[in-house]
């Protein structure tokens, strides 16, 4: 890693306040980095480096250096409108499209003195957990280029680990941020929901939604959080109200903190080293001093296809509006129908055209009732489980995803097998509640392990109290301080 | 008519675009006729990452209605997608409500041959207008998405019209109702009032619902008249000939004034409705419900009542007065200037509305103020001037803008009423003419209007014609009597 | 189960999708895998499962009727893959009364 390449936000913040370095240098060094390595990792779909470079600038001249951000390279998922750059969601139905309005959390980083480098690789409108269904390019996970960087921010979490950025926005609808930042070693945080503004995220799946940041320290998710979270006018489900402190707490210890884990861990189908390295952080945090309380965890069985039924029935009416009239990719016809069923036959990868069919089925007539209407119920049946655990526990503990990172081509033949390393993110999403991965292990094959907590809803300072306590005693950093071994 | 042996049953859908300064769910002006695709925003142009956030005038606009139809508005109620693929609509679904609307089970009263009628009101909801498409003739179709996303209320009634003459005046009703409250400026025309039909037949005085067949396009009050009663004739033809109705949709061809049946799908239309999950349940509460109450006015049936009892107008004069909410305002504020109801009703319905179909303008900006024109009848009442001098001042009021002591005053209008001198013209006349006077008091009385008429004359039409008959009737009848 | 090929195709037609060649077989086995594999949720018991409480208190749910600025036409319109006059242009549609 390149000397200015490898600070965290309070590292570069500290850096600024010395007057050691700029804005501009910090950003150059972040652009040389990424010109060297991104040919091999597949990050970025798309970097600004004269945007970039003329931000700093300003920011420099401004006297902006007392903003939560200033001078801190960000990565944006490229499912988060930007202004002037390019926004595709990663498909082909959107290439070359140029938003005409800032997201409210790029708008509130800018605000806040980040400087945004470029937008990062997903599966096609965030429907993948490997980033392979990416329309245009493949990202590769930086500890072991064979290996997938998981998804479907996989490029935010790739680009995190290798470096090139400190921070990186991603989107989390069923575990995007969490089961990646787990496969690429770095922390990745998803608020309550209705947390931070969707206004600008391009929706996959409304009710489950939530953008958050990627960083490879929970310090840095905690600072990231501060800024793009809080009420936004533009989004009426944003949560009314500033939002809390999300560093009160952080440093105040695993001490104290009630911990739920679930019972039934030990049966739950999983890596070994994930396995092992679950159980050491529950005995070890159980030795700093938290209650260790085992619970019957709601959903584990039902998660999966309840989300899969709810998400694909959202993204099936979101991804109506791109049929080629107003932006993007149209495959001219003579006819307005034929017109319309090329250019989305066409335009969408085959991931988002099973999720539309599957979520137009589910809807359709006759089918509600069993499908979506069930969904709904389940739905509630698991949200309703989990606001009587955090009646009496802080945090739920479990692994993020049960593996590590899978081979790139591994199971992209085998959508199931796909949908199930989201096992024990996509509760979250269902209940809307603040879920966080850190990384703990590295795995045999020298590939990170991550582990979850999950908070009640609007408790996000616990969260992260909860998640730098696992950080220190994991100690993940210190032992793996070179981080991604491939590039070279 | 064949539609005799068949009782029709009707029930409308009637779309109205809310009189709200910005549309439904962005802040893009909700206004008509701007320059295509310039009253547009990420929001209703449906742009990737953008959300909707609902305008709370729409709503207290429906809770408004709800109100004044007798529905109950539901406490909690939810907004829902309806899917369908159409080029005007950004999204590719509509934001409506769907088994969660926002007012229902109310009903609206309507007079049919001097009975009262209701009609009851299924639900009131609300919902976004898509854009518009202009079709080019033999070319592409072109889309402007200014209308996009203007609040739409939908009023759904049961099914409980059953005559093209009741449709039409639950509709004029409605429109009534709707302008009365300023939530709708009601022209279907220009399609910020939109009436769709539902309809079937059965024999007269069964009870069970026939096939049901619907009418759309339908862009005035006549065609919604006509296009019922072709398609009562065409379903009455088509079970006459032993034939079964079957679910169509017609459109209303405005040019040929027919309707046009589109061809039965195989499938039946599947909007796939689910929650919008972009809005929150939407809660009404009694402190809103309470603060919209409080906007309602007076409506058009009470005010009409009211001019009966208060002012005894005749039952003609105070529907045409409180017909429309402007000018009953007009004319109460008249009545309020010149102290006179029955005078100020004759004067609002004769010189004001006239004018006004004229001037091709709302009444708000007739040129003159009812106070101006209360002191005109004023002038009038106490016989300053004529009523026919009344009726020349109050034109060039109508186009100089002027007050009306000042256009009697430079027109030289002001009546004689003093006595001195109207006896002495009295007296002029009088022995101008004789004759005449052996006639009158030889018992042709009727001559009386003649000398006025003369005294008239001889003042410049300015002689008060009152004054100078009491004059006349005084002098010739003293005469007489001195006479015998 | 088993998914018909008029099945798929009336799910294509509603959601406005064309899918073609190989890949389509593919799809229609794959999506049959997934429809059966998402209805074991209809075993779960829902029956004690009370309605989701309402996102109300979320935040003020409306906003003022205020307006704000528009969207730049040109801008608007130079996104779209076809436009004329100031307007989006589609090939000629036919009103079927859908709406
Ligand atoms: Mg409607
Ligand atoms: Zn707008």
């Amino acid at each position: 890693m390149d000397e200015l390449t490898g600070y965290s936000i309070e590292g570069l913040r500290a850096l600024y306040r010395r007057n050691e370095v700029s804005p501009r240098e910090v950003v150059h060094a972040c652009i040389e980095h990424i010109e060297t390595h991104d040919r091999t990792i597949g990050a970025f779909l798309e970097t600004v480096p004269e945007r970039a470079m003329r931000r700093a600038t300003e920011l420099e001249r401004s006297g902006y250096a007392d903003r939560p951000l200033f001078g801190v390279p960000v990565a944006v998922k490229d499912n988060i409108c930007t202004r002037g750059i390019p926004t595709t969601a990663a498909s082909r139905i959107l290439d070359g499209y140029h938003p005409p309005y800032d997201a409210t959390a790029v708008a509130r980083l800018e605000e806040a003195g980040a400087v945004i480098i470029g937008k990062t690789n997903l599966d096609e409108f965030a429907m993948g957990s490997s980033t392979e269904n990416s329309a245009f390019r493949v990202t590769a996970n930086p500890w072991n280029t064979r290996y997938a960087p998981g998804g479907s921010s996989g490029g935010s979490a790739a680009a995190v680990a290798a470096g090139m950025v400190p921070v990186a926005l991603g989107s989390d609808t069923g575990g995007s941020i969490r089961q990646p930042a787990a496969f690429c070693g770095v922390a990745g945080l998803k608020g309550t929901y209705g947390r931070v503004s969707r206004y600008g995220l391009i929706a996959f799946a409304s009710s489950l939604d939530q953008i958050g940041p990627i960083a490879r320290e929970v310090k840095d998710c905690a600072a990231v959080m501060q800024v793009i979270a809080g009420h936004d006018p533009r989004d009426a489900t944003s949560i009314a109200g500033p939002p809390p402190d999300f560093s009160g707490e952080i440093e105040s210890g695993a001490r104290g903190l009630r911990i739920a884990i679930p019972a039934a861990l030990g049966t739950w189908e999983m890596d070994d080293a994930v396995r092992r390295s679950t159980e050491r952080i529950i005995r070890e945090v159980r030795t700093a001093g938290a209650e260790m309380h085992e619970i019957e965890l709601p959903g584990m069985e039902t998660s999966i296809a309840c989300y899969y039924i709810l998400a694909t029935a959202e993204a099936s009416s979101n991804l109506a509006r791109y049929d080629g009239v107003r932006y993007g990719f149209r495959a001219p016809a003579g006819t307005l129908i034929d017109q319309y069923e090329r250019t989305r036959g066409e335009g969408f990868g085959e991931e988002v055209k099973r999720r539309i069919l599957l979520g137009t089925y589910v809807l359709s007539a006759g089918y509600y009732d069993a499908y979506y209407a069930k969904a709904q119920q389940v739905r509630a049946v698991i949200t309703d489980g989990y606001r009587r655990i955090f009646e009496k526990h802080d945090l739920v503990l479990l692994p993020a995803s049960p593996t590590p990172a899978f081979r790139l081509g591994e199971r992209i033949a085998d959508p199931i097998a796909m949908y199930l390393s989201d096992i024990f993110t996509t509760p979250a999403n269902i209940a809307g509640l603040p879920a966080i991965s850190v990384p703990v292990d590295c795995c045999p094959d020298g590939l990170p392990i991550g582990l979850q907590l999950i908070a009640g809803a609007g408790r996000e300072a616990t969260l992260l109290r909860g998640a730098r306590a696992v950080e220190v005693i994991a100690g993940f950093r210190e032992r793996y301080p070179a981080g991604p071994y491939s590039i070279s | 008519m064949k539609g005799n042996r068949y009782e029709p049953v009707i029930g409308l859908e009637v779309h109205a675009q809310l009189l709200t300064r910005s549309k439904i769910f962005c802040g893009c002006p909700a206004t008509y006729g701007a320059e295509p695709n310039t009253m547009v925003c990420p929001v209703c142009l449906g742009l990737p990452g953008a959300l909707p956030v609902l305008n709370r005038e729409a709503v207290s606009m429906a809770v408004k209605m709800a109100l004044v139809t007798n529905c109950r508005i539901a406490p909690r109620s939810a907004f829902a997608r309806k899917n369908y693929f159409y080029p005007d609509c950004p999204k590719n679904y509509q934001i409506s409500m769907y088994d969660r609307p926002l007012c229902g089970d109310g009903y609206i009263e309507i007079g049919v041959n001097g009975e009262t009628r209701r009609i009851g009101i299924e639900r009131i909801h609300l919902e976004d207008d898509a854009g518009k498409l202009v079709h080019d003739p033999g070319g592409a179709s072109r889309i402007d998405f200014n209308r996009c996303g203007i609040p739409l209320v939908e009023i759904v009634t049961r099914p409980d019209i059953r005559s093209s003459a009741e449709a039409g005046m639950f509709l004029v009703r409605l429109r009534q109702i709707m302008r009365y409250l300023g939530v709708c400026n009601g022209n279907m025309e220009q399609g910020s009032l939109r009436c769709d039909v539902n309809i079937s037949l059965r024999p007269a005085g069964s009870t069970e619902l026939g096939t049901k067949t619907e009418i759309k396009n339908l862009n005035s009050f006549k065609a919604v008249e006509m296009g019922i009663r072709y398609e009562i004739e065409r379903q009455a033809e088509v079970i006459e000939g032993g034939g079964a109705v079957s679910q169509v949709t017609n459109l209303w061809d405005e040019a040929g004034r027919r309707l046009v049946t589109m061809r039965s799908k195989e499938h039946a239309h599947d909007y796939r409705y689910f929650p919008e999950p972009d809005l929150p349940t939407l809660m009404v509460d009694d402190a809103w419900i309470e603060e919209v109450r409080r906007t309602i006015p007076e409506l058009p049936i009470e005010r009409e009542q009211r001019f009966r009892e208060a002012y005894g107008l005749p039952a003609y004069d105070a529907g045409v007065l409180s017909a429309e909410r402007g000018i009953a305002d007009y004319f109460e504020a008249v009545v309020a200037a010149a102290n006179d109801p029955k005078a100020s009703a004759k004067w609002v319905m004769r010189e004001v509305l006239g004018e006004l179909k004229g001037l091709d303008a709302g009444i708000e900006e007739f040129p003159v103020a009812p106070d101006r024109l209360g002191e005109l009848i004023r002038l009038v009442g106490s016989g300053v001037i004529s009523g026919s001098a009344g009726s020349e001042v109050f034109a060039v009021m109508v186009r100089s803008g002027q007050a009306a002591p000042a256009v009697v005053r430079r027109l030289g209008l002001t009546q004689i009423s003093d006595e001195a001198a109207l006896q002495e013209l009295v007296e002029l006349v009088l022995s101008d003419h004789p004759e005449e006077v052996e006639r009158y008091r030889a018992g042709k009385t009727q001559l009386l209007g003649y000398f006025v008429g003369q005294v008239m004359k001889r003042s410049g039409g300015k002689a008060n014609p009152n004054k100078t008959g009491e004059i006349l009737r005084r002098v010739l009848g003293s005469d007489h009597h001195a006479g015998q | 189960m088993d998914l018909t090929e008029s099945e798929l195709r009336h799910l294509e037609q509603l959601a406005r999708v064309k899918l073609t060649g190989a890949s389509r077989e593919k799809l229609r086995g794959q999506l049959a895998r997934i429809i059966d594999f998402v209805a074991k949720l209809q075993e779960v018991d829902t029956a004690a499962s009370e309605p989701l409480p309402p996102a109300g208190d979320r935040g003020p749910q409306t906003r003022p009727d205020v307006t704000q600025p528009c969207l730049d036409r040109d801008e608007v319109l130079s996104e779209s893959p076809a436009s004329e006059g100031g307007m989006f242009t589609v090939p000629p549609v036919i009103d079927t009364g859908e709406r």
